[in-house]
């Protein structure tokens, strides 16, 4: 019994001392963005404003302008590049819509794909509780990533987006731009 | 290092065996799913609906098979190059088998293991115990998921970025086939009769059946957004499929194949295992639970919280030293 938890304490090492190695490669594994704030105002105003899938610039300050419809909508970032989104399903009952990226565009966002959700829930005291979350791939799916292509990298941007679009969609809602 | 291997050892000794935390009652089939983010292995026990063993492995694992005798679990690290052996029982890592490539999907037969190399087009043949390469066959691009015919002599390949499965004659590891099925398949799985193969789109959000005696795509159902998992109930009367932008679990009729039922289930749904007695598992990769799911009731009845980031399941047949 002894000998037998010795080899396995053994092989067990030689794993760990191999996987130590694999942690630091940081593979093409999907990241997560989870994001959520509380608003002062009834869901179905939130939804006025959140709902108008191709109004996202509107309220969200990392973009300078945005396009399209309830289907598709054209993004453009700060900086003039542009990302096109497409509508997987859109719940005006649920009050919730999914979507993902068409085609990546590197300085758009490190990213090489995402897909992400929006959801208004009603929240405490007649308020408003709304959930951004998804799901991406860092910009450079290769073994050895840039640091700017990294899945920080694609997680820096891709929470910044969220973030700022969900105090924009607050501070909107609430009346206070 | 002695004090790391001092302490392990300590772990080691201190794991209680398997049969002793299910007791003799809970006999039977279990399943395993491996977390990515979480880097672990969950064995779950159907019985309880709870994890009874979890081995703690590397962030980043990605897919699982088990061995045939249930005593064994492989888990590929695509970005690592690594397969990693699992005792099934006890949850220790017995060893890590080198891979050159990106390893992702896996299927195990008595002695072998068959692997996709997502980087380098192709899906290689190890031998079991040493890691050793016994055979490779050039597929198409990005080969993701695949499954082995219960006689072993086939092999399917999902080859996502190609759009089509590969059909392997396992024996020879040759590919004789190449049949197209939609845009990005990613996910397959047998009838239990082996003849219709089952395979998810994840890009034409359908999902591709195929006439195995005749390598033959012979519909395609609209399955919803982002298909990511699929597997045959064990009647054969059903298909399971996930629907990651849906959080829920499409179940499409096997002889109709009218979708007949959307079954809400946890966030990013990935993989899914039909059980027996009905029931059905769900790996929620962004909630990082499990679903169980009821097929006759057609609705969710229980989750169990495992490792973050759950991607896909194996079944651990019961075998006699468990009871």
């Amino acid at each position: 019994m002894r000998s037998m938890a010795v080899f396995h304490a053994a092989s067990f090492v030689a794993g760990l001392v191999a996987l130590t190695t694999l942690a630091q490669a940081h593979g093409p594994t999907p990241q997560k963005i989870d994001e959520a704030v509380d608003i002062k105002a009834d869901p179905k105003a939130v939804w006025a404003i959140a709902g108008d899938f191709a109004g996202v610039s509107k309220w969200d300050s990392e973009l300078k302008a945005s396009e399209g419809s309830n289907e598709k909508r054209v993004i453009t970032f700060k900086n003039g590049e542009q990302l096109e989104e497409e509508i997987d399903e859109y719940k005006p009952d649920g009050m919730t819509y999914s979507y993902r990226m068409i085609n990546p565009n590197l300085k758009a966002a490190p990213v090489s794909s995402y897909s992400a959700t929006l959801v208004v829930t009603p929240g405490a005291g007649g308020g408003s509780h709304v959930e951004w979350y998804g799901r991406f791939y860092r910009g450079d799916t290769g073994n050895e990533p840039p640091d700017d292509l990294s899945d920080e990298a694609g997680r820096e941007a891709m929470t910044r987006l969220f973030k700022s679009g969900l105090d924009g969609l607050k501070a909107k809602a609430e009346g206070h731009s | 290092m002695r004090m790391g291997a001092a302490l392990l050892l300590a772990f080691v000794l201190s794991a209680p065996p398997l049969n002793a935390v299910s007791g003799a009652a809970a006999a039977g089939d279990r399943l395993a799913v491996v977390s990515q983010d979480g880097g672990s292995v969950s064995v779950i026990d159907p019985h309880s609906n709870s994890v009874v063993a979890r081995a703690q492995i590397g962030k980043g694992a990605a897919a699982i098979a088990a061995s045939s005798d249930g005593r064994r679990l492989y888990v590929t690290y695509p970005d690592g190059g690594a397969i990693d052996v699992v005792d099934a029982e006890t949850a220790v890592l017995v060893r890590s088998l080198p891979f050159k490539g990106e390893p992702f999907g896996i299927a195990a037969a008595p002695g072998s293991l068959y692997v996709s190399d997502w980087a380098n087009d192709r899906v290689t043949r190890l031998d079991a115990a040493s890691g050793a390469q016994t055979g490779a066959a050039a597929v198409g691009k990005s080969p993701a998921h695949i499954a082995l015919s219960a006689d072993g002599h086939r092999l399917y390949v999902a080859d996502r970025e190609s759009g089509d499965v590969a059909v392997i004659d396992a024996d020879r590891m040759r590919k004789i086939a190449s049949i197209p099925t939609g845009e990005a398949p990613f996910a397959l799985a047998l009838s239990p009769d082996g003849r219709r193969l089952y395979v998810a789109n994840v890009r034409s959000g359908d999902l591709a059946v195929i006439d195995t005696a005749r390598s033959e795509l012979v519909a395609r159902v609209a399955v919803g957004a982002m298909p990511y998992g699929v597997a045959a109930t064990p009647d054969g009367a059903y298909v399971l499929v996930t629907n990651q932008h849906q959080g829920a679990l499409s179940v499409v009729d096997a002889k109709s194949l009218a979708l007949v039922g959307a079954i809400a289930v946890g966030r990013y749904p990935e993989g899914v295992l039909a059980g027996p007695s009905g029931l059905a598992y769900v790996a929620n990769w962004f909630s990082g639970d499990v679903s169980v799911v009821d097929l006759a009731r057609r609705r969710e009845i229980f989750r169990i919280k495992v490792g973050e980031g759950p991607r896909s399941f194996a079944l651990l047949p019961d075998f006699p030293a468990r009871r």
